[in-house]
């Protein structure tokens, strides 16, 4: 708890120290974070009709930019992997960069598909209501008909299954 | 910069890996972004006296996967809602799909007129959204007549193509750049003749076509929507959480999703409902066709099959041999909607 704490407290204060070129350009940005919370609101409490999509034309500019923001954590975790796993001095300073990036961009990702669903804050109610053998409902190697559920020794050993032909792959 | 980053390394190797903490950062960063949307939600129902039905109705389960008893309250709880709402007793019933039957339709495309008085049924019956937008769940297609793509006049057009690495015998001209069967290229969805039918065209319904491998159940990513055992495809309308993958997946246009808070008057509101059919919807979910789950289950036909004034709508049993729709399968040139996709649908087009 202290650490993260501290961790927290360092790197806001991090965050904010800067010139006034970097203050104009965090005005700028704060900008956007304010126009688009409003619009998550509207949208929120009225409903995806303010998106302007119809039955015909259902995908919208959220999930292109899910798309995009997936590729550029992607992208920021091959600025990690050179660090980590080739022990390079060098792309070991940018490691950290690269990891906030990933981050940043995955929480953007999973707020845009959030947001695209009718019901977000339906997830809510599935992680509260089924534990993990129970979510084997939703699993594609499950049929949908109820009393073919999988049990859930029997689901593990369908997960172990699968995780050691993945794992025969790896040298 | 580089160091003020070994000095966070630093502080952090000390008590924990900074790995696990970053991890533990970005979950709960995640919960942040998920509690941040429901109350944003909630605070859209703060007007609702009953709080307490509300919480429990957002936090149940499938409706297929509850024990009988939570059945009940789930029920009880919309019924008082809905009773509440639009100032009527109204009925949430859960009756159960018939033994021994598969539900099947037949619709004679020679015999309709476009008159859309099927349509306008529907939304009567189902407590579809009225206007902006209004939710209409059948779709009449205007289509030219001889829309049949594949002539027999153009049988002996074209020829094979001809390349410098030989001759493959692929067909160029003739009916080879033609979509088979029935095209829907030049179909007019939304025509407002002043009177139909127009001499130079045919009409075709589509609704759902209750498809035996219903590619929505498939896409569906947390199975609000299902088979049910009489064939007809349902939706679990409190499950569904509104991706919109069944409506991407489906090639019948038939799935309708509520953009905005659906309008329904409360004098036009249709009381008889069922829980899988013609409850009152709420905002951001999926619906569709469901032969009118509420009428059929106990033994009444669709009220489109009721409003059709030329009969050009038959419906029964596929297991029963002395149904209606079994002695058009017998005796009449059939044929089923985008059969190319091989989804196996329950709806079958017919000529009289």
């Amino acid at each position: 708890m202290k650490t993260a704490l501290s961790f927290a407290i360092d790197f806001s204060s991090y965050a904010i120290k800067g010139g006034s070129k970097y203050y104009a350009w965090l005005l700028f940005l704060g900008f956007f974070i304010l126009v688009g919370s409003y619009t998550a609101y509207r949208q929120l409490s009225e409903g995806l009709i303010l998106t302007g999509a119809t039955d015909q034309v259902t995908m919208g500019s959220f999930l292109a930019n899910f798309i995009f923001t997936a590729h550029i954590a992607a992208a920021a975790i091959l600025v990690v992997a050179p660090g980590y796993i080739c022990h390079r001095k060098d792309m070991k300073e940018l490691a950290v960069l690269g990891e906030i990036v990933a981050m940043v961009f995955v929480a953007t990702g999973i707020t845009f598909i959030l947001l695209h669903n009718g019901k977000a804050g339906k997830l809510v109610a599935y992680v509260s209501r089924y534990r993990l053998h129970e979510l084997s409902q939703f699993n594609a190697l499950v049929r949908h008909d109820s009393s073919e559920r999988l049990s859930a020794p029997q689901y593990h050993r369908c997960c172990l299954y699968f995780l050691q032909k993945i794992c025969r792959h790896i040298p | 910069m580089s160091e003020k980053i070994e000095e966070l390394k630093e502080a952090n190797d000390e008590q924990q890996g900074r790995r696990e903490f970053l991890k533990n950062v970005c979950v709960s960063s995640l919960a942040g972004l998920v509690a941040t949307t429901t109350s944003a939600e909630a605070v859209a129902d703060v007007d609702n006296p009953d709080a307490n039905e509300t919480v429990a109705e957002f936090f149940q389960g499938h409706f297929l996967l509850m024990s009988d008893e939570e059945k009940k309250q789930a029920i009880a709880r919309l019924e008082k809602r809905y009773s509440a709402k639009y100032g009527k007793k109204t009925t949430v019933s859960d009756v159960a799909a018939p033994e021994g039957v598969l539900f099947g339709y037949a619709l004679d495309i020679g015999k309709c007129i476009g008159c859309r008085r099927c349509v306008h049924a529907c939304v009567k019956e189902n407590n579809q959204s009225r206007h902006d937008p209004e939710v209409q769940w059948i779709q009449v297609m205007k289509m030219p007549k001889g829309n049949v793509s594949f002539t027999a006049a153009r049988l002996d057009k074209g020829s094979p193509e001809k390349s410098e690495f030989g001759d493959y015998g692929v067909q160029v001209g003739g009916n080879a750049y033609q979509a088979a069967g029935l095209s829907t290229e030049e179909a007019q969805n939304y025509y407002q003749d002043a009177t139909v039918p127009d001499k130079d065209f045919f009409y075709m319904p589509v609704q759902c076509q209750q498809c035996e491998k219903p590619p929505c159940v498939k896409a569906c990513p947390v199975r609000a929507t299902f088979r049910d055992p009489a064939g007809v495809v349902l939706i679990d309308y409190n499950w569904c959480i509104g991706c919109r993958m069944c409506q991407l997946a489906c090639p019948y246009q038939a799935r309708h999703f509520n953009w905005g808070e659906p309008n329904l008057p409360t004098e036009e509101m249709n009381p008889n409902t069922h829980y899988f059919g013609n409850r009152p919807r709420m905002r951001g979910v999926m619906e569709k066709c469901t032969f009118c789950v509420q009428r059929t289950r106990v033994g009444r036909d669709p009220a489109c099959v009721e409003a059709c004034p030329v009969g050009a709508r038959k419906f029964g049993n596929l297991l029963d041999p002395d149904s209606d729709v079994r002695r058009v399968l017998a005796t009449k040139r059939v044929f089923r909607f985008k059969e190319e996709y091989h989804t196996y649908p329950k709806f079958f087009y017919y000529v009289g």
